[in-house]
């Protein structure tokens, strides 16, 4: 068999310089940008700087923040999962009135968690049998949750009595650190994990990435889909079977706009919308930013009525951010135009 | 070609099924409780339904584009507060408050339109996110607490939008007559324009409308623009008519009007629409809001009923669109 | 009229990411003429064309059109310069009634209102001129596959451009279609408008073109009237392709005899595809030729499901039911459809890991970027692919894509190898390694079925060829009765050529 040695470089062959450079990861752009942050901030109001306040934010963040780590896996695959914060609701509604009915607190919290996964698992199996987006389906989902929610808890807030054996979940380890941000921590970093050295992480990149490749490389892409949004859900009851703990009570308005910064902190944190790739410590870093932006416009004075409003403008602001820094980073590396040939 | 009958091809439109259901569903309702075909329910019902039927028109001609605006709804409170607020800060007359709101909201659209084509950000996401901003501002306005609203009896701007009188015993409002103007214009526009060619080309295959040297862009700005100045007058209309302006007025206006289009025809991504069924699917959804209270179902269950009117229909439009494909 | 060229290319470049796409491109349409460019896919004939239309925009070069510099920056200049073009990918709406297609934003307008009696009135002569007897207020997707083209081509003439251009208009066409839209061209030409026809098809060229250009590598290798070119240029231009293939492996003495895996064929029917029955053996490159090749890879990979008939794989198993479980049972497909087989975002490192760690079911739960480059430095390696492991897998050439997309496979070794035009658009370089490989796979014991519509690319590497006629498989040829022309014939008439011959002598005495 003839074998052409050293083939002269021909027009249709790339020629690169391959940079063996070190690569810094992902993550570390938005560490930076919460470090500059919080010293920016801490500038405005040296108060902020107290180790209580950080801690304080540390624990404020958690909430959202479970949403944004469960998010990612989701946005990895190229979905998005609008009824998070419906499923948080309706979550601790559930766990609440378990709590009201006399069921044990530990128990209740459980069948919380499960319920969370549950409708993740009914999101997952409609968008399988509708064959729709999630994000379509999603919407369907986020009303019909909403709504039993609302039925649920009679539009009212419902504190269950024995919520404080479940105070734990609002108690300190170490004395200072809220729980909520201990668990927090520890799934983001377990997530992490998961996402980048496991088999289930690498399928859901590939799904995300590409899904007819992956379904021609025997990647079964409708399960990897369900099941992030199975971990989505449960995720989602995880918080707010934590927020009856810490809080005492779910109120009718509680966790409206958590969906909405969960894939905002995702995409500060480097989870890029067209699917593919994903990092969950990014995602919590972008979290731990955005609470902090909210929580020091309360100590900086400003009405809690601009929540809001902030909530929303930092939402765009961030999706905008995100996007012209990838269309700077394209043009630098010279792509230009589309590819007729891809 | 075979020849189809009259009938055949009318019943081939995707607008006849949703008349089909909206036939059926009446009955249905007056079958229950024969209240609901009386005067004054219809009166009523129809009033309320003509505001919801403006943002619908608009979002109808914004679907076939391919993009969504969630911010419809918060809009639908903001403007008429922001109306309110200035005439009664005494900082201009009504009818320049109503010009302000609506130059506000159109800049609104304007910014979601921008969002939306140049940075390629998902319609969804950038209009939930103006959904929070409007609505916190209309918050921040007004503290939270509804505006001072007179009765607008005097202003020929609310004789002009909302002036009522009765024919036989219904009570009619003119605002009924700015939907149907208003269904009539972007009903041509839609289907008898080169303007809405553009539109179901830029939703159908944007890549293919942009080589034929449509400016997909512009249109698709343009609709989120008369989108958010359509929510913005269903608004003001609403404030005029009930003598109120709260802030918090218009929550989750932006589902219901998405799924009376998505029932009336229109494809949910893109490409082809329909005026006659957006209307028809206005008809549909009022009626069965209405309905289920007449029957004594709780209010808050209306809702779910919602959600799965949404996903189920989405459902059937993407099978009969799989069962087209595959047909070809 | 002035006798002056109505178009001048010059040193016109473009590249894609890494791909360079034209490189310094030449070329001169005198007016009133016909201009066939002509050469491989992948040639970049399509990326001129795309850049003649305005889509998209040379990195250098220099157009003169009618005289005076252009620059052609949008569909719309284009347009306003008098230029036409119907693409591969025409872009019509299917959705959409015929008339609404024939006439996207140029609509005749009334009143600000759309006349629907103008478009018809405009289009209904050269609908007739081109056969198109259609519903014009059918939705454009009712139509068949070459109806749609013409109405595509329609689409542009209703224009009147004065220079045309067409990026293989004919390929879903029929015989006869074809005929008709070369005597509507040539009527065309008699009146003043002048054409750029870029195809793959020398045939068609050199029936229809008063100059000719052929482009390989985005150059332009050779420029001529039609009238000029010797028999040895043709001969050349024809043959450019054989020195491509490796010579055809003997099989491997161990896989000698009837105990080499198989699949087993057995009156299956789907899609255009009617009762089908063959064996193929490991070993050797078994070629599909002609209307229904697609659909029996497409039934082989579970894309499609059979309407009767049974398969036997060698694992034992019949036919997969979705393209997942072809891929878990080491049944691959490979195909020019790079979208299909590539992750362009994500490194080649981990593109090489799809089916190794991505479709197991056992083995370890891990995943390791370590493991992941080792292994893709070992591919790069034997493959010759001019990269890193840690690059992304898009900034690959078409050629290194493909590769990526083969070594992948080879990491498990898979049993059967389906292969649907698997060089298109590829560089003479690369494919001469691509067809290297595939016959390496098929002497390592895989089984190679191989689709190709470039004829001389499966008589070139294929040890036996089934021909289809219409769904039906009209025959087979190996050995030395593997030519083109042969080929040709079982695929248009079902008959092999002597038959052909005799029927003839038969039809033209009676």
């Amino acid at each position: 068999m003839t074998r052409t040695e050293t083939a002269p470089p021909l027009a249709g062959s790339a020629t690169h310089q391959t940079r063996r450079s070190v690569r810094l990861p992902a993550e570390t752009g938005a560490a930076v940008a919460l470090a500059a942050l919080v010293a920016l901030l801490g500038w405005l109001s040296p108060s902020f700087l107290e180790p209580a306040n950080l801690l304080s934010v540390l624990g404020q963040a958690a909430l959202p923040g479970l949403l944004a780590i469960g998010m990612v896996f989701v946005l990895a695959t190229r979905e998005i999962d609008l009824s998070a914060g419906a499923v948080f609701h309706l979550a601790a509604t559930f766990t609440a009135l378990l709590m009201v009915a006399g069921v044990d607190p530990w128990l209740a919290a459980l069948a919380g968690v499960a319920a969370g996964a549950g409708l993740g698992l009914i999101n997952g199996l409609l968008v399988i049998a509708l064959r729709l987006p999630a994000l379509l389906v999603t919407l369907g989902t986020w009303w019909m949750i909403q709504g039993l929610s609302l039925v649920a808890g009679k539009g009212q807030t419902t504190a269950p009595p024995g919520a404080d054996v479940l105070a734990t979940l609002s108690g300190k380890a170490f004395v200072v650190v809220p729980a909520a941000g201990v668990i927090f921590v520890v799934l983001a970093l377990a997530l992490h994990v998961v996402l980048h050295r496991t088999r289930f992480g690498y399928r859901v990149q590939a799904v995300g990435s590409n899904p007819q490749a992956a379904a021609h490389a025997g990647i079964p892409t409708s399960k990897v889909r369900l099941l992030t949004l199975v971990l989505m859900g449960a995720m989602a009851g995880l918080a707010g079977v934590i927020h009856i703990g810490a809080q005492g009570a779910v109120a009718p308005g509680d966790g409206g706009t958590f969906a909405l910064l969960a894939i905002a902190a995702a995409i500060i944190g480097g989870t890029s919308l067209s699917g593919g790739n994903g990092s969950v410590i990014g995602a919590a870093i972008g979290m731990l930013i955005l609470q902090a932006i909210l929580s020091a416009m309360t100590l900086l004075g400003v009405d809690a009525i601009w929540a809001a409003f902030a909530t929303g403008a930092l939402v765009v602001l961030a999706l905008a951010a995100d996007r012209l820094v990838r269309l700077w980073r394209n043009r630098r590396a010279g792509h230009s135009g589309d590819n007729p040939l891809g | 070609m075979e020849n189809h009958s009259l009938v055949q091809r009318l019943i081939a439109r995707p607008e006849f099924g949703p008349f089909v259901l909206l036939v059926i569903e009446i009955g249905v309702f007056w079958g229950f409780n024969h209240d609901f075909l009386s005067p004054q329910n219809i009166s009523n019902t129809l009033a309320f339904t003509v505001e919801l039927g403006l943002i619908a028109l608009a979002m109808t001609l914004l679907m076939t584009s391919g993009e969504f605006d969630l911010s419809v709804g918060s809009l639908f409170g903001f403007s008429p507060v922001l109306m309110w607020t200035l005439f009664n800060g005494g900082v201009t007359s009504l009818e320049m408050g109503f010009v302000v709101a609506l130059l506000v909201a159109a800049l609104i659209g304007l910014i979601n339109g921008w969002f939306v084509t140049q940075l390629k950000i998902p319609s969804f996401l950038v209009t939930l996110g103006m959904l929070l901003v409007v609505r916190g501002s209309a918050l921040f306005i007004t503290d939270g607490f509804p505006q001072r609203t007179w009765s607008a009896e005097g202003s020929w701007l609310a004789e002009a939008l909302v002036g009522d009188f009765f024919i036989g015993p219904f009570r009619i409002y003119m605002s009924l007559f700015w939907f149907i103007a208003a269904a009539i214009a972007l009903g041509y526009v839609l289907t008898q324009s080169r303007t809405g060619n553009w539109i179901q080309a830029a939703g159908g295959n944007p890549n293919a409308a942009r080589a034929r040297g449509v400016n997909v862009n512009r249109v698709k700005i343009g609709l989120f623009v008369l989108s958010s100045l359509m929510a913005s007058l269903a608004g003001v209309i609403s404030s005029l008519r009930t003598s109120a302006a709260n802030p918090n007025s218009g929550t989750g206006y932006e589902l219901e009007v998405i799924a009376m289009v998505v029932i009336g025809g229109t494809a949910l991504t893109g490409g082809r629409g329909t005026i006659i069924g957006t209307v028809l699917g206005i008809l549909i959804l009022r009626v069965m809001r209405n309905g289920i209270v007449l029957i004594g179902v709780p209010g808050l269950a209306y809702n779910i009923f919602i959600g799965a009117i949404i996903l189920g229909m989405m459902a059937l439009h993407s099978w009969l669109e799989r069962r087209h494909q595959a047909g070809t | 009229m002035s006798d002056s060229p109505i178009l001048f290319v010059r040193n016109v470049a473009r590249r894609f990411g890494g791909t360079v796409v034209l490189d310094d491109m030449n070329l001169v349409v005198e007016r009133g003429s016909i201009h066939a460019l002509v050469g491989e896919s992948g040639a970049g004939k399509s990326t001129l064309t795309k850049v003649l239309a305005g889509i998209v925009r040379p990195d250098r070069g220099v157009i003169e059109f009618d005289g005076k510099v252009a620059t052609i920056d949008s569909p719309n200049a284009a347009r306003k310069l008098g230029i036409g073009v119907v693409l591969q990918q025409p872009g019509l709406f299917p959705e959409r009634p015929v008339l609404a297609n024939l006439f996207v934003n140029r609509e005749p307008v009334h009143n600000g209102l759309i006349s629907r009696r103008e478009m018809e009135a405009r289009s209904r002569d050269l609908l007739r001129q081109l056969g198109l007897d259609v519903d014009v207020h059918a939705p454009l997707g009712d139509l068949g596959p070459g109806e749609r083209q013409l109405v595509a081509i329609a689409r542009a003439l209703l224009e009147n451009p004065r220079l045309l251009l067409l990026d293989d208009p004919n390929s879903a066409l029929d015989q006869r279609q074809s005929e008709r839209l070369f005597a509507v061209l040539r009527g065309l030409k008699a009146r003043g408008m002048s054409m750029l026809y870029a195809s793959n098809r020398l045939g068609d060229a050199l029936a229809i073109a008063d100059q000719l250009t052929v482009i390989r590598n985005g150059r332009d290798v050779l420029s001529k009237a039609r009238q000029e070119l010797t028999a040895s240029e043709e001969a050349m231009i024809g043959q450019l392709r054989q020195s491509l293939f490796p010579l055809p492996l003997r099989a491997l003495p161990t896989l000698a005899g009837t105990l080499r895996p198989q699949i087993t064929i057995d009156g299956l029917g789907g899609g255009i595809l009617s009762a089908v029955n063959f064996t193929a053996r490991a070993g050797e490159i078994l070629g599909l030729a002609g209307p229904g090749a697609r659909d029996l890879l497409a039934l082989l990979f579970g894309l499609r499901k059979p309407r009767r008939g049974k398969v036997r794989f060698p694992d034992g198993d019949g036919l997969p039911r979705t393209q997942m479980e072809a891929a878990r049972r080491n049944i691959c497909m490979i195909s020019g459809e790079r979208g299909n087989g590539l992750m362009p975002n994500k490194s080649i490192a981990f593109n090489m890991a799809n089916v190794v760690v991505g479709a197991r079911n056992w083995g370890s739960r891990w995943y390791s970027p370590q493991a992941a480059l080792g292994r893709a430095a070992r591919q790069i390696e034997a493959l010759h692919i001019r990269s890193a492991p840690e690059m992304p897998a898009g900034s690959l050439s078409a050629g290194g894509q493909q590769k990526v997309i083969i070594a992948k496979w080879l990491e498990i070794g898979p049993q059967v190898v389906l292969l649907d035009e698997p060089a298109r658009g590829i560089d003479i370089g690369s494919k001469q390694e691509i067809y290297a490989l595939i016959r390496q796979m098929a002497a390592s014991g895989c089984i190679v079925l191989l689709h190709s519509s470039e004829l001389s690319e499966l008589t070139g590497l294929c040890d036996r060829i089934h021909a289809f006629h219409q769904g039906r498989l009209a025959g087979e040829i190996a050995g030395d009765e593997m030519d083109v022309a042969r080929l040709l014939t079982l695929i248009t008439s079902g008959k092999p050529v002597d038959e052909n011959r005799r029927s003839n002598r038969e039809s033209s005495a009676a």
